[in-house]
């Protein structure tokens, strides 16, 4: 599978601005984080992949060829799970999934109990879904969209609601399964990212910022990252910007990231969480 | 993913639906309401099936039209539409939701008829039919539910709520009982009408019209939910943009303007009611001079399945008209051909319905002796005004009702010696040709039967046919044809209505004088279908009023002989009308021989059940109606009658009349009794009036002409508060 | 509060909905005035206050289906998403709701004062009729208990769910196409009907106004019990904030 968004921009009917001439390309297998902050454009880019909205301008190609005259192909390759979702409450966990089963066409009980498997939901089946807590309805959802086994698999903020141990554990799951399939997965949580995810785009203010693997990222960061002390944690430095601050015995440790460190920080080894916010911070305009 | 599997998908879910469960629990237990407090109900049909499946159709259409918004927006309420949007189609899923809605009404309907089966069966016993009872839930029940569900899915594609699209329901579905839809058939698309089923002579004109109707509602409905299709939300855009983008899929709209095309044709061209502009105009004479005819031969076919009548008319003349001449026909038949001398000649048919028929014009060429040969044929119409109360032409399996423009063309030609009619009719049927019963008969395939017979007059005023019985009896020495259903022997027997008809014979040849009738003493008493509303008298003739034999009217304490009274009513006519003493006054709205009629029949009442009960259902009821009609703001300030729409003018001089007539008049007159000094002085008069009535046939006995012969003066009659108003009546009348 | 009010009114009135609704209440109104009043409740004149308040019994229920569409409203599942948020606020909820009715009480008295001019208008057009000094008390004592009942009832039903709001809205539908003639039913169209004609006519052939005892007792009792179903809602709001607690 491949896909090509070419020059897309995205202008809502209220005059927001969401994507402004992206243009991103994709190949299976694939799996791709997408990172950036909120209303930059995660979302929308996350729905016009899956025919959700129109591009104002651009294009996006299915395989060579122009998505929207290819929805129903599009939609049977499909796994889809969005930043927000209902279910229908009144129906058990094994009914709702065989309901959207038969909506993407995926036939057999061996596929319903594979992603009940995969999901740990398998003793919740017969459950009710409103009986359900936010994290099991989660799981819920992210079962189907691997329903069918789909080539194109779109996850919006998968893991939220879950533990850190179901995090590691879908974590794991999604990279088995990105081996002969695109996944974009889009979330704040860097940990996501950094385990799994062989490219990473970084979105800010509906443009591609950053584009390639997650290492180059971070070597990019190299030299850019610092660690100071300060009594109150109140100071900042001009053009820094703040990671983290960490209470220690002689006061409160600031890790920042800057284009110029400031004489007093000693310059620390860059995290996937440093490149992205240095990429902001650089190429985004916020300095 | 096909749309059948779709549709399965969705059948599948609406099935594990609790509210669905509810709904159809709701829906199957709507035909009670309409068990419940049917009382007033005249026959039995209308009671145990018309009522409930009416009631059942309306309140289980609108339950269902609620439930498909909640479910329709419980896809975007609960946000699972972002998950099943993914997967499907938003259109094929909605088409396939339909789909899916529109069996599940189907199937709640198809219950109903079966778990009311057997309740039915046992209260109407030998008048139940079963493929009646169940066509009724299936036009009526099912096919209004499909109606319902597709305008409430449209309102709620278009406009995405709740709230509005309910508000918009209820709106269409107030339409419906507004006072534009309420004499309307094709309007009442939640509550369709049906005025009395009868028991005795089947109502399939209902379920005709009943399914036409639906059927245009049906067009009507799909057109409005394809068009609502095309807004279904693509891409997050709204309605407009998600119409105009939707019209790329060219059947969708294709198919929009097909059903509204075919919706707005079926009610454009609906043939079962004409299309009346005058409703004045009473009564149509042709204009040209009259031509005399050797011959009249009339050939006619009712085709019971379709309800069409095929005939063809012939004239023999020896010196036809050869100018402009017309033809009078039901505005319902079409002329298809028309020869003279065997050569075709032209004619055209003019669209001026009125007074029940349309006219006919043609020219015969030559003024040659031939035979004028008329085709024609269609399904008979009503006249618009008579409409919602009067079915007075129809065919039918078990009954045939055509009256004087529905059997033949009417033209201005004379026949000395009658004509000769023949006509094929179901086997079961006995005919009567202008009130006179057909005996002479031919069997034909298909289990019809051709009658063939000389009548008397040139012209056929009135056919009816039905499966009858005949009882022959002698009143006051007069011979009695008594002809009743077949379904009504059982009551016949049960309340001995040949004692009631031989009650009034001798109540009123006692009383006024012997019935002049035809050379050989005898009257034939025909009972009619329910859907006529009626019936009419002339000489030795008299049809009355199906319901008159209900069983539930006849078994009913409270009302006593009401229902006999009314067929009372209509026999005391013979003395008091037409054939008897012709009581007419032009321009009077106050002078009929319906006031005589109501007061005679009054005192056989009274003769017959006592003062009280007479006091309570006649004089108390006369006093009411006569003091509503003192009272009616209108009436004490006519100035104002401009202000109120025309159809209320109408309304209430109509009103007015019924009241002068019906209830005035007999007060007025029992208050003349009073003044003439009792019961037996007023029946010495009315005995004179009588035997007089040979004065008056020609003229018409009026008012003035009452007043002289009781002595008095038109104030003495005069109505006072005193008269008519409650709690006056010791000091009144 | 004085705000509060201002925001809730203003979130209620600035709406095309509600404007929409104005509009179908006044259009409904004139369509009962010219096809049924017009003929005049129980043979009395069109503009007798039998008449009237014939009239506004049958518009009462269109009235009563706007405010409580309104009600329903605030019992949504998003109203109940911000209520997470403001039951947070030192403000009570039993203040909150009587803002509420606060609101719902000016719509429905802007929808009473549109039913009540287009009758101003229809009477001073076709009857010249102005004198509407023996209207007033009859008039507010048939819609005021028809608007606190519902409010009451509305917000008891709503507040276990808002779809026995949708019930309530179903049976004053109902009510508008079938009224009894009992002093006892709340709308009062069927009554006024009817009641005039058990009535002897007085100077002029027509029944002169009178109130009924039994009718009056009636609309105390609905008055009343309107006022007690909010005290139960309200009620019932202190507590739940108590056992929160």
């Amino acid at each position: 599978m491949d896909i090509t968004m070419n020059h897309i921009t995205m202008i809502y009917p209220s005059g927001k601005k969401a994507l402004q001439d992206v243009s991103v390309h994709a190949k299976s297998p694939g799996f791709i984080g997408v990172l950036g902050p909120n209303g930059a454009g995660k979302t929308t880019l996350m729905k016009l992949l899956i025919a959700g909205l129109l591009p104002t301008k651009g294009e996006i190609l299915l395989d060579g060829k122009p998505l929207l005259s290819q929805e129903k192909k599009l939609k049977a390759q499909l796994g889809y799970l969005p930043q927000s979702f209902g279910l229908y409450e009144e129906l058990t966990v094994w009914q709702f999934l065989d309901y959207m089963a038969a909506l993407k066409g995926v036939k057999g009980k061996a596929a319903i109990e594979e992603v009940l498997m995969r999901t740990n939901m398998t003793e919740r089946k017969k459950a009710r879904i409103r009986s359900l807590s936010g994290g099991q309805r989660q799981r819920v959802g992210i079962a189907q969209a691997l329903l069918g086994d789909p080539k194109l698999m779109i996850l919006d903020e998968p893991t939220v609601g879950l533990d850190p141990e179901e995090r590691v554990k879908f974590r794991n799951i999604f990279s088995e399964m990105a081996q002969n399939k695109i996944i974009l997965l889009s979330t704040h949580i860097v940990e996501d990212v950094q385990a799994v995810c062989s490219r990473v785009l970084v979105i800010y203010d509906g443009r591609i910022l950053y584009d390639g693997s997650p290492s180059e990222l971070i070597q990019e960061t190299a030299g850019h990252v610092g660690i100071y002390l300060s009594a109150d944690g109140q100071t900042v430095f001009d053009g820094c910007q703040m990671v983290s601050k960490v209470n220690v015995s002689d006061g409160i440790q600031c890790r920042v990231v800057a284009q110029e460190l400031p004489e007093c920080a000693k310059t620390a080894e860059p995290t996937l969480e440093d490149a992205y916010l240095y990429c902001i911070h650089r190429k985004g305009g916020r300095q | 993913m096909s749309l059948i599997s779709l549709y399965r998908v969705e059948l599948r879910r609406m099935f594990l639906s609790r509210r669905i469960w509810v709904g159809a629990l709701c829906g199957i237990l709507t035909p009670l309401l309409g068990v419940i407090g049917n009382e007033t109900l005249p026959s039995v049909s209308s009671r145990y099936i018309a009522n409930p499946v009416l009631t059942a159709t309306a309140v289980s259409a609108m339950l269902w039209a609620v439930l498909i918004i909640l479910e329709a927006s419980r896809l975007h309420r609960s946000g699972v539409y972002l998950l099943t949007d993914a997967a499907s189609s938003p259109r094929a899923l909605s088409a396939a939701r339909m789909a899916a809605a529109m069996t599940v009404t189907a199937a709640v309907s198809i219950l109903c008829a079966i778990v009311y089966l057997p309740y039915t069966a046992v209260k109407m016993e030998y008048l139940f039919d079963p493929v009646f009872y169940a066509a009724n839930y299936l036009i009526f029940m099912l096919l209004t539910g499909w109606i319902s569900v597709l305008f409430a899915d449209t309102f709620y594609q278009i406009t995405r709520r709740v709230e509005l699209s309910v508000i918009l329901y209820a709106l269409l579905a107030y339409f419906n009982f507004s006072g534009y839809a309420q004499n309307d058939y094709f309007m009442r698309w939640l509550y369709p009408y049906v005025i009395v089923y009868s028991d005795g002579f089947q109502s399939w004109w209902f379920l005709r019209i009943g399914f036409y109707t639906r059927l245009m509602w049906l067009c009507i409905a799909l057109a409005s939910w394809m068009f609502s299709l095309l807004c279904v939300r693509k891409y997050e855009k709204n309605a407009a943009v998600s119409l105009i983008r939707g019209m790329r899929r060219v059947y969708l709209p294709v198919l929009t303007v097909c059903f509204a095309v075919l919706g707005a044709g079926l009610w454009k061209y609906q043939p079962f009611i004409d299309h009346e502009t005058d409703s004045e105009v009473n009564n149509r004479m042709i204009d040209t001079p009259t031509t005399n005819a050797s011959a009249i031969r009339y050939f006619l076919t009712a085709e019971p399945v379709t309800g069409r009548l095929s005939g063809r008319a012939e004239y023999d003349l020896k010196e036809p008209y050869t100018g402009e001449d017309k033809l009078y026909l039901n505005p319902g038949y079409r002329v298809s051909r028309m020869s003279y001398g065997g050569k075709e000649i032209a004619f055209r048919t003019v669209d001026d319905d009125n007074a029940g028929v349309r006219s006919t014009y043609f020219t015969i060429p030559e003024k040659k002796e031939g035979t004028l040969v008329i085709e024609f044929g269609g399904l008979p119409q009503l006249r618009k005004t008579h409409a919602p109360y009067i079915i007075a032409a129809f065919i039918d399996w078990e009954s045939i009702q055509l009256g004087m423009r529905s059997a033949a063309p009417m033209l201005n030609y004379a026949c000395r010696d009658g004509a000769e009619v023949e006509i094929t009719i179901p086997g079961s049927l006995t005919p009567y040709l202008n009130d006179l019963p057909m005996t002479e008969y031919v069997e034909c395939e298909n289990g019809m039967k051709t009658w063939k017979c000389r009548t008397q007059e040139d012209a056929i005023y009135n056919f009816v046919a039905g499966a009858y019985e005949t009882d022959t009896f002698t009143a006051s020495d007069t011979n009695i044809h008594f002809v009743y259903g077949k379904a009504y022997e059982q009551a016949v027997r049960q309340y001995d209505i040949n004692q009631a008809v031989k009650d009034v014979f001798a109540y009123c040849s006692r009383h006024y004088g012997a019935l002049g009738l035809t050379q050989d003493q005898t009257m034939r008493l025909q009972q009619v279908t329910a859907m006529l509303m009626g019936g009419h008298a002339r000489e030795g003739y008299l049809e009355w009023f199906e319901t008159v034999l209900s069983p539930i009217t006849l078994a009913d304490a409270d009302k006593g002989a009401s229902a006999t009274e009314v067929f009372i009513h209509e026999m005391i006519h013979q003395w008091w009308g037409g054939y008897g003493l012709v009581c007419s006054e032009e321009g009077s709205n106050l002078w009929s021989e319906e006031g005589i009629t109501v007061y005679a029949t009054y005192r056989l009442v009274k003769e017959k059940y006592g003062e009280l009960y007479a006091k309570q259902y006649y004089v108390d009821n006369w006093r009411k109606t006569v003091e509503m009609q003192e009272r009616n703001f209108y009436n004490r300030h006519p100035e104002y009658l401009e202000h109120l729409p025309e159809k209320y003018q109408t309304q209430l001089s109509m009103e007015n009349e019924s009241t002068n007539w019906y209830d005035r008049m007999p007060l007025m007159i029992l208050k003349a009794e009073k003044l003439v000094g009792g019961e037996e002085n007023m029946d010495k008069i009315m005995r004179k009036m009588y035997a007089d009535r040979g004065d008056y046939a020609q003229i018409g006995f009026t008012y003035a002409d009452f007043l002289d012969y009781c002595g008095l003066s038109e104030s003495d009659l005069e109505l006072t508060p005193k008269d008519y108003m409650t709690g006056e009546e010791d000091a009144g009348v | 509060m004085r705000k509060l009010f201002y925001y809730e009114l203003r979130r209620v009135l600035f709406r095309w909905m509600f404007l929409a609704m104005l509009a179908v209440n006044g259009m409904y109104a004139w369509y009962v005035l010219t096809t049924d009043l017009i003929r005049g409740a129980a043979y009395t004149a069109p503009f007798s206050i039998w008449s009237c308040c014939a009239y506004l019994g049958k518009t009462m229920p269109a009235a009563s289906i706007t405010v409580l569409l309104i009600l329903c409203g605030y019992y949504s599942k998003k109203q109940k998403q911000v209520e997470i948020l403001t039951s947070a606020a030192p403000m009570t909820g039993a203040q909150h709701l009587l803002i509420r009715s606060g609101v719902l009480a000016v719509c429905f008295i802007l929808v009473s004062a549109v039913i009540m001019a287009v009758a101003v208008f229809f009477y001073s057009r076709f009857f010249q009729f102005y004198d509407y000094a023996g209207y007033i008390l009859p008039g507010l004592l048939l819609i005021l208990p028809c608007f606190v009942v519902l409010l009451g009832a509305g917000h008891l039903l709503a507040g276990v769910h808002q779809g026995l709001c949708y019930i309530l809205i179903g049976i004053c539908f109902a009510a508008a196409l079938y009224a009894p003639d009992s002093a006892w039913d709340l709308f009062g169209s069927g009554y006024f009907a009817a009641y005039p004609l058990t009535l002897a006519p007085g100077i002029g052939g027509e029944p002169a106004y009178q109130m009924q005892t039994e009718w009056a007792v009636a609309r105390g009792m609905y008055l009343v019990a309107g006022i007690l179903l909010l005290g139960l809602k309200v009620r019932g709001t202190k507590r739940k904030l108590t056992m929160a607690e």
